[in-house]
């Protein structure tokens, strides 16, 4: 379950201890960097500095070749990230069947460039090039949802749905 | 195992006979011989990475031809021609210069290779400010970015050889680079300098300021030892609490002269005059011998 706040430096440590504590038993070789980083990323959304340094600490390992881990990947981000996050897709064929003015219409209503995060922690939008769906092209995914065949017209429901969904888990 | 030990191959650069032992990597051997292979990421001190590709020679083994690294390729029993200067190779160096040249145009030993190897610049991306995203751009980081040609001697020095591991690569692609760990003065730097002094391009700079010892792009920042004997500052504090640590004696440092820990602690000139001293004194030294040491 994310959490959907930033948290304090104590509660990234109190988080990150637990993930480490399910791999402390690895020995060096059986020791799985990417697997723990996700799990770091899985509760927080993204890797908090303080939990990379405490995860140093704990197994004994350079802070540095975890920040190399870290910023190799692009699914791992050092900075928080929106509580939807938008990856369009900029594929060979979702570039042909039109992602390029799909694009351009989110980053309209968004007013956010591809990598940014909105200030509220709303949203982050990021392009990513080809996930295998090519069938269904022009196509965005939202949460893990997959939206393909996209046209104009679907992209604006498509967010302020997701605007709607977002605005009810406020209220309740 | 001795040098003596070791097994002796022959091989033919250029048709002349030469010998290296089984194991050590082929550029040391042809350059022993002054065959000028150039290299920027081999160094003898450190693991071979094969990262810059400019010491690629052409060998001949069981009648086939190929070009190979030779920094990475280990002496090893078998019929080898080596070719260190054909005109396929000379090709070959002549476009891996030319990228060097516009990745890290400030950086003297490329452009001096390019001048050896008749590369001319090629036009550059008008605005490149934008190398390293999402890390602050100092006037440090800038010209480090300008010279730095990812060939991870200072990676490997840090890590490898010492065991510091105060930097690595991050990012990819386009964007990587050689950073300390989160873009922060690194906690793990000794101020040991040893990565200012493997680093090929000189794009790491070492210097001393005021009390402290400044290696930059790292931002990094390393108290100096004053020295008990004339006061002078000279090695970073950290480094020699790392070297005592590593040989097992206790750091006190307000220990009092005492033998051991004191030698560490005198800069390089009181050590020399303690050792005359204590020469002079046990006689082991004469009068006249002083202007030696």
């Amino acid at each position: 379950m994310s959490q959907h706040t930033i948290n304090s430096k104590e509660q990234i440590e109190q988080i990150t201890l637990k993930i480490i504590t399910s791999y402390r038993h690895l020995s060096e070789e059986e020791m799985d960097w990417i697997a723990l980083l996700q799990d770091i990323q899985d509760q927080f959304r993204y890797l908090p500095p303080d939990g990379l340094k405490l995860c140093a600490r704990e197994l004994n390992v350079p802070l540095s070749q975890l920040y190399s881990i870290a910023t190799f990947y692009t699914c791992f981000s050092l900075a928080p990230r929106g509580k939807t996050e938008i990856q369009v897709c900029m594929g060979t064929a979702c570039h042909i069947r039109g992602a390029e003015p799909i694009l351009d219409k989110i980053l309209q209503q968004l007013a956010l460039n591809p990598g940014e995060t909105s200030p509220d922690l709303e949203y982050s939008l990021e392009t990513v090039n080809c996930v295998g769906a090519c069938a269904r092209g022009p196509l965005v995914i939202i949460n893990s949802n997959y939206y393909g065949n996209l046209t104009m017209g679907q992209v604006e429901n498509l967010l302020s749905k997701t605007r709607d969904i977002n605005g009810e888990g406020k209220n309740g | 195992m001795s040098w003596n030990d070791q097994q002796l191959i022959y091989i033919s650069v250029e048709g002349k006979k030469i010998s290296g032992f089984a194991g050590e990597n082929l550029l040391e051997v042809i350059n022993r011989e002054g065959f000028e292979v150039p290299y920027l990421c081999h160094h003898p001190g450190l693991p071979a990475y094969g990262a810059c590709r400019l010491c690629t020679i052409q060998i001949q083994t069981n009648g086939k031809t190929s070009l190979v690294a030779s920094c990475t390729y280990p002496l090893r029993e078998e019929e080898l021609e080596v070719f260190p200067h054909t005109e396929e190779v000379w090709e070959l160096r002549q476009m891996i210069i030319k990228l060097l040249l516009a990745q890290s145009p400030k950086a003297e030993i490329i452009q001096n290779l390019a001048r050896q190897y008749r590369v001319e610049m090629t036009a550059q991306p008008e605005n490149e400010s934008e190398f390293v995203a999402g890390t602050k751009t100092t006037e440090a980081l800038q010209e480090h970015q300008e010279k730095c040609i990812l060939c991870g001697r200072c990676v490997r020095a840090c890590g490898k050889l010492l065991g510091n591991n105060a930097i690595s690569f991050a990012s990819r692609g386009i964007n990587r680079h050689v950073t300390p760990p989160l873009a922060e003065p690194p906690e793990a730097c000794t101020g040991c300098g040893a990565c200012f002094h493997v680093c090929p391009t000189g794009a790491i700079k070492m210097q001393m300021e005021n009390n402290s010892l400044k290696i930059e792009p790292w931002q990094a920042e390393v108290n100096l030892f004053t020295c008990p004997g004339c006061g002078k500052q000279h090695f970073p504090k950290k480094n020699i609490q790392e070297v005592h640590s590593r040989i097992n004696i206790d750091y006190k440092p307000d220990h009092d002269f005492a033998e051991a820990n004191s030698l560490a602690e005198l800069c390089p000139a009181c050590r020399r005059k303690h050792t005359l001293a204590q020469g002079l004194a046990s006689k082991t030294i004469t009068k006249g011998m002083e202007n030696i040491l």
